[in-house]
């Protein structure tokens, strides 16, 4: 049961940094890098690395100073739930502890345009507009390799990043950290440790600077891990899998309901961690290993990646039903919806669709959708 | 409402009829038995999408966004987004998204596309062509399409535009894509592209919309020879057939009859002019008439909108084609920086001569609505222009409150005189 304490105290952990995530960004401010905020998985975290900066994901967990609907004075209620949280977590202090911040956009329609509202709203701050291509060819991968390139000497010019510039070292660490996270998932997909503290892991390992989180978690988990240890009877629950985009909030998941969550079809979560880039210091060859990510909700999937992934995660993870996450006015999510119920449906696999916000203002009744989801696939 | 209230106070245009009549025999080819016999085929293709080329290949385009508009003043289009809606299509995305899927998926017949279109909604397509450069949206419909249909589909991707400066590496992939495009027709076609028939088609196009902008830039006159409605209704050739001969011809005509308008300082409503507005977005399809007759009961006129003045960004001639027309697509209204949009607004309502701007905050298009709230703001401090904004949506009556929408207006009408005492 050792392990089982450690995972415990590990959640707690977590749980604190990610409560006191604001603080967290002033201490590290201090402490790390210059930081540099980022908001979807559609960015070179290993160019940032390289040029000794902190990338920090942008996350929607509520300032607590923060006033809800402030943003109204800037966009209307029908953006996407995310980022009307983040914008109103960033009209309390624009986050000032970053030395600046990368928008992805031509992501979607929502960050497209936030970006432009936040450029506006927060004017002194320094920000860089990166757009990644739809397409995954060669002149896709040239155009790519430019972005890449401008977004080298923006750093360097604007942000303080190093010249002194050492990618491979830096893909090194990253997939150093997205091996961990896959053995990590293992243990969820075996029952021994619960998703939410695997979420939290998630999250704080988009927040901690790369050679500390691959630091304290080099040994973990460990390898004389028993087995036959499981913090639940995994005889008795559904083995479920959350598909989705972007969720940023652990505690959706801290309710017994999801306790048969045994893997993540999430951007940061599962498909964040699901490959390992070439190490090399050639951009080209960075930028080709990009282009070869799974497909995000927001991309157009020219090769039906997503659906591809997600039935190799049901396989894989041998997982009884999949609860389609939504969230609210995320127009990806909406229309990712239609063709993932009907690849579950071909495929005879049960589905049930969550649609919430950040905030989970209706987690009652989530809570209860999901308990008969559960029964029914018992 | 009251007979009185309900009276018709604007003028209709003779040349309206012209382009119905053109717009219904384009419909009518589209639906032509023997047309994949005769060597052609059907692509459907976003609204921002490079249309010269099908029009060179002898490809009929079409356009479910269009068709949207068509469904919508029919007054279809809340059925049809229902239709698609029973289908798992979430009520949140574009409402002409879910009139096309509707339009698919409905087990009744879909809105005709013209008095003379016996079996309604679009031909079936062979293949698809979307342009990302009025939204991420298309991207997924048309994927979507793709899967619905199994046809193939091309993506002309354009990186949204920072500043005016286009990075060389922006116009090298676009252009790219440009060739990319062509190999694709090709492929569907079996056939080469005929450089020469490109380069007529795109001739057709400059001319037609050197004519549109020269039909927009009349709105400036005193009272405003074209309300929004005549322009929303004018501007379906430029959209979809702007590589054509007849389209050219088409606006000589409109052009005409507005220019006649202005010399006999003949305005588009019949009742005096007395305040003029700037509209911003899509319009309220399914009200589309009522909804500026109403207006233009109080004498207010729209000499100038967003939407339409989008189909005037004509390209420079720089001697390569195929680069210009990458510049062209890619430097696009809803491919811009919010401060783009900005100055534009600000920019027509000045040179308009408008005394209050509407913005139609539209639910289901996030691309040309968020942020308006802020646009508002940012236009009255540089023109001292009031504006309000009025929430609805472009096919979905669901999302419209003629009472609130009303409401609002009178408000902003109030303000503005106001301000003139």
């Amino acid at each position: 049961m050792s392990f089982n304490i450690r995972s415990n105290i590990l959640s707690s952990s977590l749980e604190y940094y990610l409560t006191h995530y604001y603080e967290a960004l002033t201490e590290l401010q201090q402490l790390s890098n210059p930081m540099v905020g980022y908001f979807t998985n559609k960015i070179p975290v290993e160019l940032l690395d390289a040029m000794k900066l902190h990338p920090v994901r942008i996350f929607a967990f509520k300032h607590p100073q923060a006033q809800q609907g402030a943003y109204e004075r800037y966009i209307q209620t029908f953006a996407c739930s995310w980022l009307r949280g983040i914008l109103d977590n960033g009209l309390v202090n624009g986050y000032k502890d970053l030395e600046g911040i990368i928008f992805s956009t031509g992501t979607c329609d929502s960050l497209q345009n936030v970006s432009d509202v936040w450029q506006k709203v927060f004017a002194a701050q320094l920000t860089y507009n990166l757009t990644f291509p739809i397409k995954s060819n060669k002149a896709a991968g040239t155009y790519l390799e430019n972005e890449f390139k401008q977004i080298v000497s923006f750093a360097q010019k604007h942000l303080k990043g190093s010249s002194d510039f050492k990618l491979t070292e830096s893909i090194r660490k990253y997939n150093l950290k997205r091996k961990i996270l896959q053995k990590v998932a293992n243990l969820v997909s075996k029952g021994q440790l619960l998703y939410v503290t695997f979420a939290q892991l998630l999250y704080f390992s988009d927040l901690l600077p790369v050679d500390k989180f691959t630091q304290i978690f080099k040994d973990f988990p460990p390898t004389n891990n028993d087995d036959s240890i499981s913090v639940t009877n995994q005889d008795e629950i559904p083995r479920l899998l959350v598909s989705g985009g972007m969720w940023d909030n652990w505690e959706l998941f801290d309710i017994p309901e999801w306790n048969g969550l045994v893997a993540d079809d999430l951007s940061f979560g599962h498909r964040n961690f699901n490959y390992t880039l070439a190490e090399t210091d050639s951009m080209k060859s960075y930028v080709e290993s990009q282009l070869k990510r799974t497909s995000e909700p927001t991309a157009y999937d020219e090769k039906n990646q997503r659906l591809e992934s997600l039935g190799e995660q049901i396989k894989e993870h041998d997982v009884n039903g999949v609860v389609l996450l939504t969230m609210k006015f995320c127009d990806p999510d909406a229309f990712e919806l239609v063709p993932i119920r009907k690849y579950l449906e071909s495929h005879d696999i049960s589905y049930l669709n969550l649609e919430t916000s950040p905030d989970i203002s209706n987690v009652g009744q989530l809570r209860t959708r999901l308990a008969a989801f559960s029964e029914l696939l018992l | 409402m009251t007979s009185v209230e309900k009276q018709r106070v604007y003028r209709r245009l003779n040349s309206t009829q012209s382009v119905k009549n053109s717009q219904a025999m384009y419909y009518f080819q589209s639906k032509n038995p023997y047309l994949h016999d005769e060597g052609k085929k059907i692509a459907w293709i976003t609204s921002g999408g490079p249309v010269e080329f099908l029009v060179a290949m002898d490809i009929l385009p079409l356009y479910p966004e269009q068709y949207g508009a068509i469904a919508g003043s029919a007054k279809d289009s809340t059925r049809l987004s229902q239709v698609a809606e029973s289908h798992g299509y979430s009520q949140d995305i574009c409402a002409y998204a879910r009139t096309s899927f509707g339009s698919i998926l409905s087990p009744d017949s879909p809105t005709p596309l013209s008095e003379i279109d016996g079996i309604g909604g679009l031909a079936t397509p062979d293949m698809l062509i979307c342009g990302n450069n009025i939204c991420g949206t298309v991207l997924k419909w048309y994927q979507d399409l793709a899967r619905i249909y199994k046809i193939p589909l091309f993506i002309f991707d354009t990186p949204p535009l920072i500043d005016d400066n286009i990075p060389s590496y922006y116009i090298e992939y676009l252009t790219t894509q440009m060739n990319e495009y062509i190999s694709f027709l090709e492929q569907q076609m079996n056939k080469k592209m005929d450089m020469g028939v490109l380069t007529e088609v795109f001739q057709n196009s400059k001319n037609s919309i050197e004519l549109w902008t020269k039909i927009l830039d009349l709105g400036q006159a005193i009272p405003a020879p074209l309300n929004c409605a005549d322009r929303f209704l004018l501007m379906a050739p430029v959209v979809s057939q702007r590589g054509t001969t007849e389209t050219v011809s088409l606006y000589e005509e409109v052009y005409q009859e507005v220019q006649t308008r202005v010399d006999d300082e003949e305005g588009a409503i019949t009742v005096p002019e007395r305040f003029r507005l700037l509209w911003d977005n899509i319009p309220i399809w399914f009200n589309l008439y009522d909804f500026y007759n109403t207006l233009a009961q109080k004498g207010v006129v729209f000499p100038v909108d967003t939407y339409t003045n989008a189909w005037s960004q004509n390209f420079q001639e720089s001697g390569d084609l195929l680069k210009d027309a990458a510049v062209m697509y890619s430097n696009i209204y809803l491919n811009k920086t919010l401060q783009h949009k900005i100055d534009l607004i600000s920019t027509l309502a000045k040179k308009y001569k408008c005394d209050g701007i509407l913005y139609h905050s539209m639910r289901s298009c996030k691309r040309y609505s968020l942020g308006q709230p802020i646009t508002r703001v940012e236009v009255t401090e540089k023109t001292n222009i009031p504006g309000t904004l009025i929430e609805g949506d472009m096919n979905d009556s669901r999302a419209y409150s003629e009472g609130q929408v009303m409401t609002r207006i009178d408000a902003l009408l109030e303000l503005i005189e106001t301000q003139r005492n």
